[in-house]
């Protein structure tokens, strides 16, 4: 019994004691064509009999060398004790390609042990020339001088995707990378443009250590500078421009004299300035596909919705809140709209939107907290709350619903303002009600910027317009004129027309054609009247030639006897037989009336 | 005499009557219609629209207005098929052109103000000085070429009237004639006024919309300046100026800020 015990006591002692061995072989990932690297086999116990496994293709150049560290350490009366054996080798990469080293073995405690393979891949040209040196994997440690930037040094946006959705979301990097050390990276680095998309920064840790990367067929130190997740806002190529980057460069500076405290002082460093400028990203967004359902959100990615109520059971009055969460990837940070239809009965006050994204800019949630008070009693069925996005993998529009809601509102205390809120509530329910009118007939179409103002044909019209104004004034002036010219004209030759016809009669009586002789007469006196007077023969009557002689002040004596000498000639040219004067006296009667009449008016 | 004075009458309104059939032979001229040329495409727009083929309805309407010829019905019609299809800064856009055409236009304002409500900012409107929105709202009456018509027919008139008042011997006709081409050189006055004021408002008109979905406006014309504020699709804005790509633009509320060019798109 008491032996049993022991063993048992002495095999979980051992147990105890006997920790898990590690050992871990580590190498660089990438090395370049007769670069020199460490090949480190880490233990943390001591073991017996280590073997290194075949270098095969790597030229073995030193090694092992052996290290040990321990480290003991009390923590609350706790003592943790831990050791480290480490065996180190050098290597050479002869020829490129990918190379496995194996595990290497060793005996603990009596068993075979061995390390993890080392996966190796070896770039550049198989002679290739100078071996750079490579302790540690810190750009910090010596490099040779500095040739010349652009395939020493260079920076890149690097992205995870070069084409993507409107709104879909890009991981972009700004990576530094280099052959040479750097000493310093310009503080005043303000980063790519970034415009057409919606960028979200990402904090990542400052530069400190540079890590190999292999770029084609080389080998570089890369860093990453910033990171940003942008969301691109508009369909098409979109352009990202150049930027550019001043970093550092530590130079070795060759002194033309070798004095032997030079030699002692080792070489001195400057710093020089080198510009970088990156080359320009396109992008390729795509537009979302055109059967965009009713309520797209504009949410691109992929998405979850859940939707709760506080209470199914309230009074008239009291408020409700929902609560609707959307977790998922995407632009989760631009989602704003969420689709529902609360009943007209209930007064919805505007959504709180809280959200939380997280690092990475692109994954998170946004709740929706939706108060709503219900005005009147009842069961109101609430539809489901739903939330349309696109999901870039699947190419498709995915509607997301809630469950839909029961509300069951009984009557509460103040319902004064019921009356009030029900006309509201009517209005607000003819409008839901109603879409956008529709549209109209086109019939008639005007040509873009044709205004009738600026026309030519519309200034000269104006023109003509005044033209033909001024034409028929100055036409009416002349015809003016000319009728007061006819009128004086007429006037001056009254006298002289009105002699002439009395000499006419005169022979007329000669030849003693009577009413011949008095027609004439007749017209002598009508006619001289008519033209003196300017009055036109067929408005001429008895009243209208006597009214116009008195205007012009001829005594009413003459006018009197004027008048007698014309009937009396007017009778007895349709009577001759009745006839009482003698027409000889008639004639002269009549010779002295007009010379007197004549005399009048040129007195006056 | 009597006549001549006849003749002279007569004469002249043969003249007038000649000169007022060459005018509106002449504006019957100027206001030739092409809605012709286009008639079958807008049929077709009319029924792809009614079978709610929205987006080729507009390629039809959109080749009209990029032929150069337009009327507030077919922004209208075409404001209306992106509505349908949810695009709401391009339905605004073009109902904001519709607008310019035909201010008046309850139809136009309705959709537009319904447009309105999915646009997710809410900018308080500073109100325009309120005389300065009374005459507008009178100006915008007529469309600038019915003011100019206007303008010719007060013109022509005015002349007549001043011909009769020259002319007539009456004193009577003379002392209405007076007067009443005063006025009609008023009328013409102010229409040709007005004409030129309602072509300014269209001609001038210097906002756009905002076409992406979300824009950073910034305190300077560069990639480095400010953020100052951040306004999204749909929403008006008025251009103030522009420098190379960038454009300096004010919100109805007042606040300045610059964006670039291709975040927008003028009315």
């Amino acid at each position: 019994m008491k032996l049993v015990n022991t063993i048992f006591v002495l095999l979980i002692v051992s147990l105890a004691s006997a920790q898990t061995l590690q050992f871990k072989a580590e190498g660089p990932r990438y090395v370049k064509v007769g670069e020199r690297f460490q090949l480190q086999y880490t233990l943390n116990a001591s073991v017996d009999e280590f073997e290194p496994p075949s270098f095969g293709d790597f030229d073995f150049i030193d090694g092992p060398m052996r290290g040990s560290s321990s480290n003991i350490s009390i923590i609350n009366g706790k003592t943790t004790r831990s050791q480290n054996y480490t065996f180190t080798y050098i290597l050479g990469a002869k020829t490129a390609g990918n190379f496995k080293i194996g595990p290497a073995k060793a005996v603990y405690k009596k068993n075979n042990v061995s390390s993890n393979s080392v996966n190796i891949e070896v770039v550049g040209n198989s002679n290739a020339n100078q071996g750079q040196q490579s302790g540690t994997e810190s750009a910090k440690q010596g490099a040779p001088s500095v040739q010349g930037a652009g395939d020493q040094i260079f920076v890149r946006l690097v992205t995870d995707k070069k084409t993507c959705y409107v709104g879909e979301s890009i991981t972009a990097w700004v990576k530094i990378y280099t052959k040479v050390s750097l000493s310093d990276i310009d503080r005043n680095y303000k980063g790519p443009v970034f415009s057409g998309f919606y960028k979200q920064d990402i904090d990542i840790p400052p530069i400190t250590n540079l890590e190999r990367e292999k770029v084609g067929n080389d080998i570089y130190y890369s860093g990453t500078l910033q990171k940003v997740v942008l969301f691109p806002q508009k369909s098409g190529d979109i352009r990202i421009e150049p930027f550019d980057l001043t970093v550092y460069v530590q130079k070795q500076v060759k002194r033309r004299s070798r004095s032997p405290l030079d030699d002692f002082f080792g070489s001195s460093y400057t710093t020089e300035a080198v510009k970088l400028k990156s080359k320009p990203v396109t992008i390729k967004a795509k537009a979302l596909p055109g059967n965009k359902p009713n309520g797209f959100s504009g949410a691109v990615g992929k998405f979850t919705l859940s939707g709760s109520l506080n209470s199914n059971k309230v009074k008239t009055n009291d408020a409700v809140s929902f609560k609707l969460s959307i977790k998922g990837t995407g632009n989760i940070k631009l989602v704003e709209q969420l689709n529902y239809n609360l009943p007209s009965t209930m007064q919805v006050y505007d959504p709180v939107i809280k959200s939380n994204i997280d690092k990475s800019g692109k994954r998170g949630s946004k709740t929706f907290e939706i108060t709503a008070i219900p005005r009147h009693p009842g069961t109101i069925e609430i539809d489901p709350f739903s939330f349309v996005y696109f999901d870039p993998s699947a190419k498709k529009y995915k509607t997301l619903k809630t469950q839909a809601f029961k509300l069951e509102v009984e009557r509460g205390e103040s319902d004064s303002n019921s009356v009030v809120i029900s006309n509201l509530s009517k209005e607000q329910v003819e409008l839901l009600a109603s879409d956008i009118r529709y549209i109209k007939p086109v019939e008639k179409l005007s040509k873009k910027g044709d205004y009738l103002i600026d026309k030519l044909m519309y200034k000269l019209s104006y023109l003509l317009i005044s033209m033909l104004f001024i034409a028929l004034l100055v036409f009416n002036r002349e015809q003016i004129k000319r009728n007061a010219n006819v009128i004086k004209t007429k006037n001056k030759k009254a006298s002289k027309q009105a002699m002439k016809r009395l000499k006419r009669s005169k022979e007329l009586l000669g030849q003693n054609k009577l009413d011949l002789f008095y027609e004439e007469l007749s017209k002598a006196l009508w006619g001289y009247i008519s033209d003196k007077l300017n009055i036109p023969q067929s408005s001429l009557s008895t009243d209208s030639a006597k009214e116009a002689l008195n205007s012009h002040e001829i005594s009413n004596e003459l006018v009197d006897e004027l008048f007698n000498t014309i009937s009396h000639a007017e009778f007895a040219r349709y009577a001759p037989g009745a006839a009482d004067k003698d027409p000889n006296q008639v004639y002269d009667n009549a010779l002295h009336l007009l010379m007197g009449i004549e005399n009048s008016f040129k007195q006056v | 005499m009597k006549s001549s004075l006849e003749n002279m009458m007569s004469r002249r309104i043969k003249a007038v009557i000649a000169f007022f059939s060459l005018n509106i032979v002449l504006l019957g001229a100027l206001c030739a219609n092409p809605q012709n040329r286009f008639g079958a495409f807008l049929k077709e727009a009319e029924t792809l629209y009614a079978n709610e083929k929205f987006q080729n309805a507009i390629d039809r309407y959109q080749h009209v207005a990029d032929s150069g010829f337009h009327s507030s019905e077919l922004y209208y019609n075409i404001g209306n098929a992106y509505f349908k299809l949810g695009d709401i800064s391009r339905s605004i856009l073009n109902y904001e052109r519709a607008l310019l055409l035909a201010p008046t236009d309850g139809d136009i304002l309705f959709n537009l103000e319904k447009s309105r409500t999915y646009v997710v900012d809410n900018i308080e409107v500073i109100p325009e000085f309120f005389i300065k929105s009374w005459l507008r709202k009178t100006i915008v009456i007529f469309n600038s070429n019915a003011w100019a018509v206007t303008a010719l027919m007060a013109f022509l008139f005015a002349t007549l009237f001043l011909l009769v008042f020259f002319i007539a011997r009456k004193v009577v006709v003379k002392k209405v004639m007076l007067p009443v081409s005063i006025i009609a050189l008023l009328v013409f006055l102010f229409s040709i006024i007005f004409s030129s004021r309602t072509k300014g408002y269209v001609e001038d008109s210097n906002y756009a919309i905002i076409m992406q979905s979300t824009v950073t406006v910034k305190s300077s014309p560069d990639n480095g300046g400010v953020d100052v504020f951040i306004i999204h699709e749909g929403t008006k804005v008025n251009v103030l100026r522009s420098l190379a790509d960038w454009h300096e633009i004010k919100l109805a509320d007042g606040k300045q800020g610059w964006l670039s060019a291709e975040e927008i798109e003028k009315i």
